[in-house]
């Protein structure tokens, strides 16, 4: 089990994040979503222990975890396969990297691969590590939809067959609905939890993901959370 | 499949600049011609009589002989500069303590002229092999830690996360994250330093040592025989271009693959 509890947290004027506390139990994939720039990164970078927070404690039973980042940061001088095991078992690095489809590329170099096949090597990487739990920071941000959905379904049921939880970070709703058995909502400024939803359509279809999409944004607190992130970003 | 084609196509661009680099040598070596006809063989001796010269010099294996005496002088200053340059360049780059107490260190060793170290390591090594490695050691190591320093400064933070979050043990972010990264700032400044070291050595044979190219240097100057003056001098060149040429430059095509993809 996952636990921050009171995570409170700032950068020069005012506070980032404003005492969240967020629980993620073994085996389940909770979801965090919340406008941009509302501190969704930071929360990940305390649970993942690279940043300590001014105030709060955060618990973890897991013992260890594996983070998948907004970028892939590969290390461009290595081969794909190499980036994977990081020194580690290359048998299972080489079993995941051709679950993913990427068999003909083992031995490239991330330079060489477009920016959807090193997220994918990056996923790979995470899932070589023998953790029960992933932490995710937004690491489908930057694909087409084609390609997110794919990697959406194939980390839902990569997570599911392997029994590992998840905390996975972003700002768009359906994702959230897709992916998430439990999505909390971040309100901003500064940041603590608004909101959390039992989810029940994840891996289901576009059109579920959707739905779920709109009923979440009919909740007050998700609605406030949402639009008024959008009005002071755009005033 | 790839690397053979881009290979195909990079092809006539290296031959074109070979064929520049050999106009530039020929265009020298005509101005060196006509020098020799305006001056005389006295004081300019011919291309031919120099390489003629040095062809003697081979021939009785002198020159094999002290160009060996050389390098091993140059190359052992030049490995120990680098490692010790490398290690504390990475020390200075990540940590203030340590660039604190190397950087006017540094600057002091670069800012003594080399002559003078010579001098220096004569009065304090009497002419052992001592003598050169320590004048090399320090007229590079400042510009091997100086790379170090720059390159260690610049290693990708995103990076330095990622090998955080997976726990990198100090060895692996040395090895595969440090030194990689580092390479790039170090090939110039080997290639550099090993000049240094090279000419550097020859000038302390040239002062207090019997035997190397420095010395043979010396004592055909002391015989006034401009001829077998040049041919040293054109063996000092010709080593250090197969030095440079031969190892260090491919061994960063070789190390730096990576980039060409």
């Amino acid at each position: 089990m996952l636990r921050l509890d009171g995570i409170r947290h700032g950068f020069g004027a005012g506070d980032v994040l404003g005492g969240v506390d967020v629980t993620v139990h073994p085996g389940e994939i909770v979801c965090l979503i919340g406008a941009s720039g509302c501190g969704k990164s930071t929360l990940l970078r305390v649970a993942a222990g690279l940043l300590r927070p001014d105030a709060g404690t955060v618990t973890n039973r897991f013992g260890s975890h594996a983070p998948v980042f907004q970028e892939p940061r590969l290390l461009p001088w290595r081969r794909v396969l190499d980036n994977v095991h990081l020194g580690g078992d290359a048998g299972t690095a080489r079993r995941l990297l051709v679950d993913l489809g990427l068999e003909d590329y083992l031995d490239a170099y991330p330079a060489q691969l477009s920016g959807g096949m090193q997220q994918r090597v990056a996923i790979a990487r995470a899932f070589a590590r023998d953790t029960p739990l992933l932490l995710l920071d937004e690491p489908f941000g930057a694909l087409d939809p084609t390609r997110r959905g794919s990697l959406q379904r194939e980390l839902r049921h990569r997570c599911i067959e392997q029994n590992r939880a998840a905390l996975f970070v972003t700002h768009d709703l359906p994702e959230a609905v897709r992916l998430g058995d439990r999505i909390a909502v971040l309100g901003s400024s500064p940041a603590r939890i608004v909101d959390e939803v039992h989810c029940t359509a994840a891996g289901g279809d576009d059109a579920a993901a959707f739905t779920g999409a709109a009923d979440l944004l009919r909740r007050p607190a998700v609605h406030a959370a949402f639009t008024l992130a959008n009005e002071e970003a755009s005033p | 499949m790839h690397a053979g084609l881009s290979g195909l196509a990079r092809l006539p661009r290296s031959l074109l600049g070979s064929a520049g680099g050999l106009a530039g040598l020929c265009a020298l070596l005509a101005l060196w011609e006509l020098a020799s006809a305006r001056y005389g063989d006295l004081l300019l001796p011919s291309p031919r009589a120099a390489f003629g010269a040095l062809q003697g010099l081979w021939q009785s294996g002198a020159a094999a002989e002290a160009a060996l005496a050389t390098a091993r002088r140059a190359l052992v200053g030049f490995a120990l500069a680098a490692l010790t340059g490398v290690t504390l360049g990475l020390l200075a780059g990540r940590l203030r303590l340590a660039a604190r107490l190397c950087d006017p260190l540094a600057t002091v060793l670069l800012g003594v002229p080399p002559i003078a170290w010579v001098v220096l390591a004569i009065l304090w090594f009497q002419g052992g092999l001592l003598t050169p490695v320590f004048t090399v050691v320090a007229t590079t190591l400042p510009v091997t830690f100086a790379a170090a320093q720059s390159g260690a400064r610049t290693v990708d933070p995103r990076l330095e996360e990622m090998a955080d979050a997976f726990r990198f043990n100090a060895w692996r972010r040395l090895t595969w994250l440090y030194l990689p990264h580092l390479l790039s700032y170090l090939f110039p400044a080997f290639i550099t330093t090993l000049g240094v070291a090279w000419k550097v050595t020859v000038m302390t044979e040239l002062l207090a040592l019997g035997d190397g190219i420095g010395a043979e240097l010396a004592s055909a100057r002391a015989s006034l025989d401009t001829r077998e003056t040049l041919a040293w001098v054109c063996l000092v060149v010709t080593v250090l271009l197969a030095l440079e040429h031969g190892l260090l430059r491919p061994l960063q095509r070789r190390v730096e693959q990576w980039r060409e993809t």
